[in-house]
């Protein structure tokens, strides 16, 4: 009877104890089955922003962006290529506006995401500090770089992302000053995904970047839709 | 059925990928909860270990059942995390932290006594009485022996409950 009792307590502390994740199976599976395909794609650990998450997203991004974009290292022997039947394009102006934004982002990504944990205030005040002089190189390069006029409008995109990333990091620069400053909480109020969302344009294009609606940090360049048929839609 | 599942999902059949690891996640995310008291590492742990999984699943032996094979995964994922020293000295505490996990109701003791056990006891016990598995496969979930399971769940439950012989433990 004692062996049964241990077995039946201890199930019902575990199911007691234990959160639900209802979100796991499907994000856990998206990114199983993203790998499994070989799809590029720049990943995040879940909708929603964070630190924590953010940061691991951030990880990811900055290999796929800068070996992608950068066209050569460990990131590009690392993944494979697209499977896709429309690529972005190979326009030597695009090519090196793109090879701008992806090294400037690739520093963004990577001070943003080193160690993936900020785990005191004071690692997390050094790595928004650090993300921020780099997201503002990201904006000087931006602004006084002639963009192609095929993604002129991309470009922008990016600027105004980055400003807006910027005045994110500091609010939660002011907010992390307070020495009984909550950490998650002021997390939660940074998000790098417009700015993911405005480098993929530029990456992807004349591909659209196909945004996951569960992962809004995730996309593909390999939908084979391209900007053209968009705009075809809209005409 | 798994082999063909198996055999499937490394040709890329998203279906047979999916139906082969869904069914595990739930109570792989249970495991690494206990495990480790954070829901967020935990799910971290469950994704890595669903990504390298699928990344040996070749190693999968044909006709094997992968839940203990998958459960391995997660385990490790829970250990590297546990052994990494800041999230052991900042997000986790000690042992004794664990164990002052505030209680939200059922038995106190038997989760402080639960949270008090080492890692690899606390497998055992989760794996055994959570999740019903046989020494067999905790062996396999923990590359260990059964023999040697065996001797950990007898000392693991000890702790839990001193009134409990050997016999009782293996029958539970």
């Amino acid at each position: 009877m004692a062996d049964r009792s241990l077995g039946s307590d201890i199930r019902r502390l575990v199911d007691r104890d234990v959160p639900a994740a209802p979100w796991l199976e499907e994000r856990v599976m998206a990114r199983v089955i993203d790998q499994a395909a070989g799809r590029r794609t720049i990943g995040s650990r879940r909708q929603g922003p964070g630190l924590v998450m953010a940061a691991m997203a951030a990880i990811v991004i900055a290999v796929l962006v800068v070996g992608v974009l950068l066209g050569s290292g460990l990131a590009q022997r690392s993944f494979p290529a697209p499977a896709s039947t429309a690529s972005p394009s190979k326009d030597p102006a695009v090519i090196q506006y793109r090879s701008l934004i992806g090294r400037d982002f690739g520093l963004i990504s990577n001070s943003y995401g080193i160690n993936a944990y900020c785990n005191s205030r004071e690692t997390c005040i050094a790595k928004l500090l650090k993300t921020r002089t780099a997201t503002e190189s990201l904006v000087r390069d931006v602004s006084t770089t002639q963009a192609p006029p095929a993604v002129a409008t991309y470009g922008a995109e990016v600027q105004v992302a980055a400003e807006r990333f910027i005045a994110q990091l500091n609010l939660a620069l002011v907010a992390l000053a307070s020495p009984d400053a909550d950490i998650v909480e002021i997390s939660y109020a940074i998000s790098i995904t417009d700015l993911v969302r405005a480098v993929a344009s530029v990456e992807c294009w004349p591909v659209v970047p196909v945004i996951r609606v569960d992962l809004p940090n995730l996309y593909t360049c390999t939908s084979g839709r391209t900007v053209w048929d968009e705009l075809g839609d809209s005409i | 059925m798994e082999v063909d599942v198996v055999t499937k999902a490394l040709a890329g059949d998203e279906y047979a990928l999916d139906s082969l690891l869904r069914p595990l996640l739930g109570p792989a995310y249970s495991l690494a909860y206990m495990m480790l008291h954070d829901r967020d590492l935990a799910e971290d742990a469950v994704q890595e270990a669903a990504l390298k999984s699928w990344r040996k699943l070749s190693e999968l032996r044909a006709g094997s059942d992968p839940r203990p094979w998958f459960l391995g995964f997660v385990a490790n994922e829970c250990r590297n995390m546990r052994r990494s020293r800041w999230r052991s000295v900042i997000r986790l505490g000690t042992r004794d932290d664990l164990a002052a996990v505030p209680p939200s109701g059922g038995d106190p003791d038997l989760r402080r006594a639960l949270a008090g056990l080492s890692d690899p006891d606390r497998i055992v016990v989760l794996l055994h009485y959570y999740l019903d598995m046989s020494m067999e496969d905790i062996a396999i979930a923990t590359r260990s022996s059964p023999s040697a399971v065996r001797s950990r769940l007898y000392r693991a439950v000890k702790r839990l409950r001193p009134n409990l012989t050997m016999e009782e433990v293996h029958r539970g």
